[in-house]
């Protein structure tokens, strides 16, 4: 059998891939997609550890929930985009860096 | 088997990851993740979850990446010019964290966890359906669930609204 | 099975004490609330209600079912002896101890003790005390106190102080039934001072009006005289005995008495000296509180008060608490300082009857009279008649409360205090008319009317003492017997002015009418018990058990200083003798308001102009107030002028040179502020803006910047982790 320390480092390179996606980049659409990236590494975590600690199904549950709240969270966040887009002309995340009144 | 199934899924998903990073363009990002995302499908069935690599596959590739491609097609074009700069304060704190996994990963986790062989998994799907609707274990995560994905899609639909021009 | 067997006395009397304090806390924080405002009797009427239900439990075990009246006890010993086991058991005292042979339960002997103060030179325990004497003025204190509140419902009707009103009320009847309870000296002053405040918040009730205030405020300094020599007597008390328990102060006479210990020296003087300053130290307390020549000054101004506190305070209850307190500390007295009790009581009982035969004010012809009434009480007890005494207090509550309410029914009524212009009012007010002519007859000691068998009492007691003690010790017999027939003749001149004869002011006659249920149910209540409680037909509320119950403690003062007790019973002659020449007194006293003023043969007019120079003195109130204004009044105002100059020339130089001082030293400190504590402050405040202004810097508002700390802070965590691991 594979041994789980494989998963473990996709996982982390996932991870740190996502943060560094997240931090870099200006446009919003890339930090939402390095948070999906972050999201499927803990999924992945997830269903790895399981999988090593006698097959249990509460990981695979849990990345089934990670899977329903990333759906949610990408369709509300793509909203925001959209606004920040008509709000500004732009969609640089380094733009709105004050809170509205 | 499966530890080929491991190494190419797996370099799908580290491949795609780098170049969702890295690429200047966000097409190509777009599409890398895709990639990604179709790696770490592949990994879960590597993994035993088949239910989970599908939905993996319905969700994320089918659902989420259109989503992305739709907002990509709503903004203006434009490639992002690295400069050492913005890359050393952000690479500092990628690099660290991933050293200390892999040491954590190469070194302590099997002291930390002894893995338990169950042998070769069997389908999920079956044990994932009765798992929802069981009252004492995830009947009300799942009921839960569902109204979050309601009051998501409400609030995503007020959200994109386009509002009445004050 | 017996009601004193235990500690239940204790908290029926706690209840009794506490229900008014609780009325009075609750007019006093809800008197914002509508319903106090409109509704404030309701609160007070249940209150007072109930202690009067409580002082009634009370009043029937201890007098009427006299539980343990029959197993005396020396109250001296309640501190360590036991509760009696069952009736009977108890041996009778030795002869010749002069234990309290008086019945009497404390709450000491069942644990029931409130540590006030312990200083350990000093320690006050209040206790309840309860024996005929306590029961018979708590039921009578309250019994009238709940009248009172309820006439007050519809004579302070639309009064814009309604709720303060019973407040007040409810804060009085609380003291007055302490001042009754407490076994304690000093306790018994400091409720003596509470029912002093109350006496001068409410005769200055009415205090946006003129008179008022002055009558408030001269009552509260006239009792100051009397509370000074009150102090200065418990102090003295305390010097000898080292207590100011009562049942200690009288083991410890008892001990002087018996020969077994003797009085400390004080200030070199003997014993007898000793104990007669002590108390007429105390005496003066009472004095002032019940009115006495020559302190007697405030009572008739107190009359300014609404009347239903003048029937309460001044004439039922708290004037009484002289009377009383005399009696509690009736040991207590030497026979000289008896026989000048005896003779300020004599004074007083003349002084006031002559000025109510003059008087034209309604409630201040009542009010001499009560003062007359007080000095009769103190007369009594000088002489030795402590239970008839006392007993004429309980009478004299009923009517004489009676007497004022129906004053202030005819007040309400005609809207005037002034007897001038009434007359004629006997149709208009049928019950007032009636019951006020009850109390009358009881007040005038008419044969089987309360009043009568207190009086013959007094007139008894009086007579025995004057022949016992020589010819010049008889003026209060005879001031009592000649008194009786004053008593009468101001008494039916008062009805007569203004119940008979024609209307004197039309326009006020016709606007007259009775008063409501709730002003003439207390009037009827009171009349019928100025008749029955004490009277002939039967014997109600244990009232003809009173005078016995109420024997007089050992003159443990007398027997120190050698002199034998002088109790005796003049038997049924002199009995029949005082109640013949008490009718003779009653019948010219009779004779002659019928001539005055029902046959104007000669009318008062006559008398007048015959008697001028004696009837000016007299109008004149003997010239008191006048005395007192060129003597005391002046030199206080003579002493604050020179005071005011030495305040203004030596304490005012001494305050202004302190100042200066001070104005020196406060510009050394300044300087030391400005210059250390204001550069701390000032380091402190540079400090914290250069860091700011750095630190701010951080704070872009860019999430990606913040994204970036938090990672990178993980980062450092679980560095941190992985190198201390």
């Amino acid at each position: 059998m594979q041994p789980l320390a494989g998963y473990v480092f996709l996982g982390t390179a996932m991870f740190v891939l996502g943060v560094f996606t997240m931090v870099t980049r200006k446009n919003a659409i890339y930090v939402l997609m390095g948070a999906e990236l972050i999201l499927n590494a803990a999924a992945l975590n997830f269903v790895a550890f399981a999988r090593y600690m006698g097959n249990r199904l509460d990981g695979q549950m849990f990345a089934i929930f990670i899977i329903i709240l990333a759906a949610a969270e990408a369709a509300v966040a793509l909203g925001i985009v959209l606004q920040i887009h008509h709000h500004f002309p732009s969609i640089d995340v380094s733009k709105p860096d004050r809170l509205g009144d | 088997m499966e530890s080929f199934s491991f190494w190419f899924f797996g370099g799908c998903t580290l491949i795609g990851s780098l170049l969702v990073a890295l690429c200047p363009k966000l097409v190509h990002s777009a599409f890398s993740l895709v990639l990604a995302l179709i790696g770490v499908a592949g990994l879960y069935w590597g993994l035993g979850a088949d239910f989970l690599g599908g939905v993996q596959l319905l969700v994320y590739v089918g659902g989420i990446t259109i989503l992305f491609i739709y907002g990509i097609m709503l903004t203006p074009k434009g490639a992002t010019k690295w400069s050492l700069g913005s890359l050393l304060f952000p690479g500092v704190i990628a690099v660290v964290p991933l050293c200390v996994m892999l040491h954590l990963a190469w070194k302590g986790l099997e002291s930390v966890i002894k893995p338990v062989d169950a042998g070769v998994p069997q389908p999920t799907v079956d044990a994932i359906g009765r798992g929802f609707l069981n009252r004492e274990e995830y009947l009300i995560p799942f009921e839960l669930a569902s109204l979050v994905l309601l009051a998501a899609l409400v609030g995503s639909v007020y959200l994109a609204r386009r509002k009445k021009e004050s | 099975m017996d009601f004193f067997d235990d500690a239940t006395p204790a908290w029926y009397a706690l209840a009794i004490l506490l229900l008014p304090a609780a009325g009075f806390c609750w007019n006093a924080f809800t008197y914002r609330t509508e319903f106090t405002r409109k509704r404030g009797h309701i609160v007070p009427l249940l209150t007072i209600g109930t202690a009067l239900f409580c002082a009634l439990t009370i009043f029937k075990h201890a007098v009427i079912d006299g539980d343990v009246g029959d197993t005396p006890h020396a109250a001296s010993a309640t501190h360590d002896a036991p509760a009696h086991d069952s009736g009977g058991a108890d041996a009778p005292p030795a002869a010749g101890s002069l234990a309290d042979p008086r019945w009497s339960w404390s709450s000491k002997a069942h644990g029931v003790v409130y540590r006030i103060i312990d200083t350990g030179a000093l320690r006050i325990d209040a206790g309840i005390t309860i024996d005929h004497l306590t029961a018979t003025m708590l039921l009578v204190v309250t019994l009238v106190a709940f009248l009172v509140h309820l006439y007050s419902v519809s004579y302070m009707h639309g009064d814009k102080r309604f709720s303060r009103f019973f407040a007040f009320l409810q804060l009085f009847s609380f003291s007055m039934l302490g001042l009754i309870l407490t076994d304690n000296l000093l306790l018994l002053f400091c409720f003596w001072e509470l029912v002093g405040v109350c006496s001068y918040f409410l005769i200055g009730f009415w205090f946006e009006q003129d008179e008022p205030p002055k009558a408030s405020m001269k009552a509260f300094m006239t009792n100051r005289f009397g509370d000074v020599g009150f102090l200065i007597g418990i102090l003295l008390v305390y010097r000898m005995f080292g207590t100011t328990d009562l049942a200690e102060i009288y083991a410890g006479l008892q001990a002087v008495a018996e020969g077994r210990a003797a009085l400390p020296p004080l200030f070199g003087w003997e014993a007898g000296t000793l104990l007669t300053v002590a108390g007429l130290c105390l005496f003066t307390g009472p004095m002032a509180k019940s009115a006495q020549v020559p302190l007697h000054i405030w009572l008739p101004d107190a009359m300014a008060g609404p009347t239903p506190v003048s029937a309460l305070i001044h004439a039922a209850t708290m004037v009484a608490a002289g009377v009383y307190m005399v009696g509690r500390i009736y040991f207590f007295f030497t026979p000289t300082a008896l026989a000048f009790i005896a003779g300020i009581g004599t004074v007083t009982a003349l002084v006031a009857a002559t000025i109510g035969l003059v008087h034209n004010n309604i409630k201040k012809v009542l009010a001499y009279s009560t003062c007359s009434q007080l000095g009769y009480m103190m007369l009594s007890l000088g002489v030795g008649g402590y239970s008839a005494g006392l007993f004429h207090l309980y009478t004299h509550a009923f009517f004489k409360a009676c007497l004022f309410l129906g004053a202030g029914s005819v007040i309400h009524a005609v809207h005037t205090e002034d007897m001038r212009e009434m007359g004629g009012l006997k149709s208009k007010l049928p019950v007032t008319y009636r019951t006020m002519l009850i109390a009358t007859m009881a007040l005038g000691g008419v044969p089987f009317f309360s009043g009568a068998f207190s009086k013959e009492m007094i007139v008894e007691h009086a007579l025995m003492w004057g022949w016992s003690h020589g010819l010049a010790h008889m003026l209060p017999a005879i001031v009592a017997i000649g008194g009786g027939g004053l008593t009468f003749f101001y008494m039916m001149r008062l009805i007569y002015l203004t119940f008979y004869g024609a209307p004197r002011d039309q326009h006020k006659f016709e606007h007259a009418h009775e008063s409501p249920p709730a002003m003439t149910i207390p009037l009827m209540v009171l009349a019928f018990l100025s008749f029955f409680s004490v009277g002939w037909p039967m014997p109600f509320l244990g009232g003809h058990k009173l005078p016995e119950l109420l024997a007089a403690p050992p003159a443990l003062a007398s027997i120190a200083l050698g002199h034998g007790a002088d109790h005796g019973h003049g038997g049924f002659a002199l009995a029949f003798g005082v109640l013949v020449l008490s009718c003779l007194v009653i019948v010219f006293g009779y004779r002659l308001y019928k001539q005055t003023y029902k046959d104007r043969n000669p009318g008062p007019e006559v008398w007048v102009a015959r008697l001028r120079p004696l009837h000016t003195t007299v109008s004149n109130l003997y010239y008191f107030d006048e005395f007192y204004r060129a003597t005391i009044v002046r030199f206080s105002y003579a002493t604050a002028r020179v005071l005011a100059l030495f305040d203004s020339k030596v304490i005012d130089a001494i305050v202004n040179g302190v100042g200066t001082v001070g104005q020196l030293i406060a510009a050394g400190f300044a300087a030391f502020d400005r210059i250390v504590v204001d550069g701390l402050v000032n380091l402190n405040g540079t400090v914290c803006h250069a860091l700011g202004s750095r630190l701010r810097r951080l704070q872009t508002g860019n999430l990606q910047d913040y994204l970036a700390f938090a990672v990178g802070g993980m980062a450092f965590v679980t560095l941190l982790f992985l190198f201390l691991a």
